[in-house]
């Protein structure tokens, strides 16, 4: 077999351990982003377009 | 070959998914090896760019509210870069499919090399400058191709080293470059008066409106704040929560990065009200402003933050290739991305066209932002098959005829060519329409992409 062959197997059955591993329901996958983070990002990118609409109407100069 | 070693090293420099129990980056690392990556020379020659179009406020607003925008938004995917241990391009094989991602990855890194040759260059230019400061006159023809390899080559060292070495050094370097920013910002504040400096207008208005400059300026840091996107999952997936991974990314590339920006427009600035010339390199400007010996401070702000920055970038864009090409050597990668960036950065090419430069780079990333935050938030709803992405045998799903799913292909095409046609050409910078004055050209491609592929998928 060659070397190439063979990375794409060692890949391959590594990678197959691993989802395997993933799809047990036993595993625990990270902390997932909580509420108020998600409200932030919101927020965040409320504001900066109200900021820039802001400049743009010139209510902030020039 | 030692197989352990080998699947150890393909988790943190290949496409093998990292497992929960692997991660080894909390929030300060994602952030300081992220803002690492982003503070690079590059930072002032967009801040010194902007400055041409607008006023202190205004440059300000523009910088950091356009960045904050669009960065929280193309940080999405990093939710599931996270979650599963995989980087963007894995996603995308559902999206573009094996060979459209293939092909994607490997041209948008060629392009983003192109940025790690600006930074070689901009190093090399600081250098030369620093040394003449000092009395040692260099010959800019022989030194800027010799030292800008030099920065090079040493990245080279970094991404070599992997992501443990990349975390190390951006645990000393980060640090030193956020402080050398704010005492910089501080001594420009110093050496001209505040007042005067919040009454500095656009240095080089020509006969533009305000809305035009600002919404051209505006292009600028759109494209800018894309220029990360297709990169920026690399390091997350090493992190060990989504809120780590999440806020370590975007407030190194929403805030920290913008912040050296805007501090590249006031050193520009301060440097205008002082001596009435326009000037970009922050060596010549903190000599002018603040003496030789200030200059020496360019050493940690262009130096230390190019070379790390060619670590970090020679790591993730060798990263993105490898998984268009799985069973390709990382070490090969690199030392091939080496001579490119090299061959780039004696060229010279990129740095003469930069604004061009980075929204021609941005026509390819915007379209993929917009696919890519569509796909995940309302086609898959955050969930993806991952033996099919990695298309284990028996898993077809996303396998498309010929590799290449045309519904987000020809979203990026369609995107691409519409900007350019109808919106805004980076080449001549002509304006095509009033859409551009609600959406840059660059902002237009990734809100056009997510709607051609969300039509795509729903017709």
């Amino acid at each position: 077999m060659s070397d190439e062959k063979v990375i794409q197997k060692i890949l391959r059955e590594e990678t197959e351990r691993r989802l395997s591993i993933m799809s047990d329901p036993a595993y625990r996958f990270p902390e997932a982003l909580p509420a108020i983070d998600k409200a932030g990002i919101l927020l965040g990118i409320a504001g900066s377009l109200l900021m820039l609409a802001a400049c743009m109407m010139g209510w902030l100069g020039e | 070959m030692n197989q352990q070693h080998y699947i150890q090293q393909e988790t943190v420099t290949g496409v093998v998914p990292i497992l929960r129990d692997e991660r080894k980056y909390s929030f300060a690392d994602i952030f300081l090896s992220t803002s690492g990556f982003a503070i690079a020379t590059w930072c002032y020659t967009q801040g010194a760019y902007v400055a041409q179009f607008l006023g202190f406020k205004q440059m300000l607003i523009n910088i950091f509210c356009v960045n904050i925008v669009w960065i929280l938004i193309e940080c999405l995917p990093v939710l599931f870069a996270v979650h599963y241990g995989i980087d963007l391009w894995i996603w995308l094989r559902a999206v573009l499919g094996q060979r459209g991602v293939a092909i994607l990855s490997t041209t948008i890194s060629l392009a983003n090399f192109g940025w790690y040759a600006v930074a070689a260059g901009l190093f090399a230019s600081s250098m030369i400058h620093l040394a003449g400061l000092f009395g040692l006159v260099l010959d800019v023809s022989i030194w800027k191709p010799v030292l800008g390899t030099l920065c090079v080559v040493l990245g080279t060292y970094i991404a070599l080293g992997g992501p443990e070495m990349i975390r190390w050094v951006s645990r000393m370097m980060v640090a030193a470059l956020l402080l050398v920013g704010v005492i910089v910002v501080g001594l420009c504040l110093t050496a001209v008066p505040l007042e005067q400096l919040v009454q500095v207008q656009a240095l080089s208005p020509g006969d533009e409106s305000f809305l035009t400059r600002f919404v051209t300026s505006a292009e600028g840091n759109v494209a800018f704040a894309f220029s990360w996107s297709t990169q920026a999952l690399v390091l997350p997936r090493l992190a060990k929560t989504e809120r780590s991974g999440y806020w370590g990314t975007a407030i190194s590339y929403g805030l920290v990065a913008p912040f050296f920006v805007a501090a590249g427009g006031v050193m520009a600035m301060a440097m205008f009200v002082a001596n009435g010339t326009y000037e970009s390199d922050p060596t010549t400007i903190l000599a002018a402003l603040c003496g030789p010996g200030a200059a020496l401070l360019s050493l940690l702000l262009v130096a230390f933050a190019n070379i790390g920055t060619q670590g970090t970038g020679s790591y993730v864009n060798c990263m993105i290739v490898k998984s268009g090409f799985p069973t390709a050597s990382y070490r090969l990668l690199v030392l091939g991305a080496m001579v490119y960036v090299s061959l780039l950065t004696i060229w010279g090419g990129v740095e003469e066209n930069f604004g061009a430069f980075i929204s021609l780079a941005a026509y390819i990333q915007g379209p993929i932002i917009g696919m890519t935050v569509v796909d995940y938030l309302l086609i898959r709803k955050r969930e993806i098959s991952l033996p099919d992405a990695y298309m284990l045998p028996g898993h077809d799903a996303y396998r498309y005829p010929g590799g290449m799913n045309w519904k987000g292909v020809g979203s990026v095409i369609l995107s691409f060519a519409l900007a350019m046609l109808f919106v805004y050409n980076p080449f001549t910078g002509e304006i095509h329409g009033d859409i551009f004055y609600w959406t840059t050209g660059s902002g237009f491609t990734a809100i056009c992409g997510g709607l051609l592929y969300w039509l795509a998928n729903k017709l």
